[in-house]
């Protein structure tokens, strides 16, 4: 698709290695590794301490493997906290908003990529403006307006901002890419009858698979992480997404290092989604960087 | 004279009527595509942001009518100490923290980007803490720096040095969420990573055959075609971290004696527990200044150092 880039996965003529260059690949290898090592271990000291009894937990030096292996620190988060409608309530926001913004993105986005109108520069511009406008400094304004329309304590301030453009960043991202599609597939199809939104559906949005899956997965991480706005605009325990949910509760009385396991149980539960759905979607993911032009040419 | 206009007018406005229509046949596909966007922009992004101006001249907490105070809000912010406490914190957090992060992030991008058999379980291994949610995180770090039982001074033990506090003391706070923010620097190293791909093979070849070792393809090939990168990440760097606030809010609310409260925690403090909507609309708008301010700095600056091909 692009120019042959520097570093692109081994090439098939290269199966036969000299022993200099099978030594510089386990050289690789070599520092490589503990550096893996340490990046994901944080990850491995959450999990790990979620499945350990209390009484090894508070230990000094610490259990390096968890030994016996327990669930009990997830009983007592369930017994004590609606977890499961936490994590459910997280699920059906996330899904809402970042099938919202995925569609008005690329809506908006193909506007701005292939149809010509009025002041589109300028607009465009805007859009890249909003990107230096901290969610902090519309929080205030924001839950006026939302209690304006009475949607305090209620998802549609967590959800239908995001079915209105769907992010400045997604629709810079999306909007490259859609440049990269030569024009005549527009063109082709304009003769053919074809109408804008036709054009949009059918011929142009399977073309850009892998942005998409950058788009979706980086918004819904983005939405299951969300923090402040959810605590600003939820005040019902049983409504609230799971990031708020735990910190509204681990945070009062069941506060303290006695309570280690259980937040550690919290936090594995939910890192994990966000794992999986990255798993799933790796190959796209990477691919999809690498190709959106996010180099800033 | 009336006459004269009326016979005038019908023709004139046909034919206005009629590029109108052009116009509008011309223009109307591509606005109603950015529709979305338009209202999205108007409601939640433009409209509060001017909405904050308004509020930060007036008294309010909530209930009852907002009463007007002029810039009274504003000599409080100016006059109030925790102000520049949390404008401090804040700096110093974002310009230390950005700066480390760039480093590692781009050192991280370099040893992924070779063709080596099993690269993408490198490159996974060192993207994925950069996607784990904020709360997990704090809750994470807030164990790993736990004084008593923490795997930091586990490890410090190990190496025979000192026990620390860690963000429980003062003058170390700061760097210990630092240190966090490096752990998930991920997503930049992506991004750079991407920029390292586009840089196409020709420039290193012809700088190999002009003698070029490692380092001088890394000096005057690799940094200079990855100036729009290293500057769309500083730019996103610093107005991310500016905004700070899920881990500090999380992890230490401010303490120990000030030293993590951070400009965004400092904002959300005086709106939604203090209840001063004015005062923290005055602490908003001073924040959206600060972010513009920087940024605008940073693309007046940029012509001297990002190279652009074209």
């Amino acid at each position: 698709m692009r120019q042959k880039n520097a570093g692109a996965t081994a090439l098939p003529e290269e199966k036969k290695m000299t022993l200099r260059q099978r030594l510089f690949v386990l050289f690789t290898h070599f520092y490589l590794f503990p550096l893996a090592v340490v990046a994901v271990f944080p990850l491995y000291w959450l999990m790990s301490t979620s499945v350990k009894f209390r009484g090894n937990i508070l230990r000094f030096p610490p259990q390096w493997f968890p030994d016996p292996i327990t669930i009990e620190n997830y009983q007592r988060l369930f017994i004590t906290n609606p977890f499961e409608i936490w994590y459910f309530n997280s699920l059906v926001i996330t899904i809402s908003a970042t099938l919202g913004a995925t569609l008005s993105a690329s809506l908006v986005a193909y506007g701005f990529a292939r149809l010509n109108f009025l002041g589109r520069n300028i607009w465009f511009a805007v859009v890249l403006a909003t990107l230096m406008v901290p969610e902090s400094v519309l929080i205030i304004p924001r839950f006026a307006l939302m209690r304006f329309f009475g949607w305090i304590d209620t998802w549609i301030p967590l959800i239908l901002p995001f079915f209105l453009g769907g992010g400045a960043f997604n629709i810079f991202l999306l909007r490259q890419f859609f440049r990269t599609i030569p024009l005549e597939f527009d063109e082709a199809a304009k003769i053919d009858g074809a109408s804008n939104l036709r054009i949009f559906w059918q011929i142009l949005l399977p073309n850009l698979k892998p942005v998409l899956a950058v788009v979706v997965v980086f918004t819904a991480i983005f939405n299951w992480n969300s923090f402040m706005s959810p605590l600003v605009f939820i005040n019902t325990t049983e409504k609230l997404p799971v990031a708020v949910g735990i910190q509204m509760v681990l945070a009062g009385s069941q506060a303290g290092p006695g309570n280690t396991g259980a937040m550690m149980a919290a936090s594995t539960l939910i890192t994990i989604p966000v794992i999986m759905l990255f798993a799933f979607s790796q190959k796209y993911f990477m691919q999809g960087i690498v190709l959106t032009g996010l180099s800033g040419r | 004279m009336s006459e004269n206009l009326e016979a005038a007018v019908p023709p004139n406005r046909t034919q206005r009527g009629g590029r109108l229509r052009v116009a509008l046949r011309k223009n109307f596909g591509g606005y109603l595509f950015i529709m979305p966007w338009l209202v999205g922009f108007f409601l939640f992004e433009a409209g509060p942001l001017l909405g904050a101006v308004g509020l930060s001249f007036v008294d309010w907490k909530f209930v009852g009518p907002p009463n007007w105070v002029g810039l009274e809000n504003y000599q409080e912010m100016f006059g109030n100490e925790l102000f520049y406490t949390s404008l401090y914190n804040t700096f110093y957090y974002t310009f230390i923290a950005v700066g480390l992060q760039l480093i590692v992030a781009l050192a991280a991008a370099l040893v992924i980007n070779q063709r080596v058999w099993g690269i993408n379980f490198y490159r996974v291994a060192f993207f994925i803490p950069s996607i784990v949610p904020a709360v997990g995180l704090a809750y994470l770090w807030m164990w790993i720096y736990n004084p008593e039982f923490g795997l930091l001074n586990a490890v410090f033990d190990a190496i025979q040095l000192p026990r620390q506090r860690w963000i429980y003391l003062p003058q170390y706070a700061k760097l210990a969420y630092i240190f966090m923010s490096l752990w998930g620097v991920g997503g930049t190293m992506v991004i750079f990573l991407a920029g390292l791909q586009g840089i196409p093979e020709v420039l290193y070849e012809a700088a190999s055959i002009d003698g070029a070792a490692w380092w001088a393809r890394f000096r005057f090939v690799t940094i200079p075609m990855l100036t729009p990168v290293i500057f769309f990440n500083l730019v996103l760097g610093i107005i991310g971290s500016f905004q700070i606030f899920t881990a500090g809010f999380l992890m230490t609310n401010g303490s120990p004696q000030h030293s993590t409260l951070f400009y965004v925690l400092y904002l959300y403090r005086s709106a939604f527990e203090d209840l001063q909507f004015g005062y923290a609309s005055a602490l908003a708008w001073m924040l959206f200044l600060i972010v513009v301010f920087f940024t605008l700095i940073q693309f007046r600056l940029s012509g001297r150092w990002v190279y652009y091909e074209n």
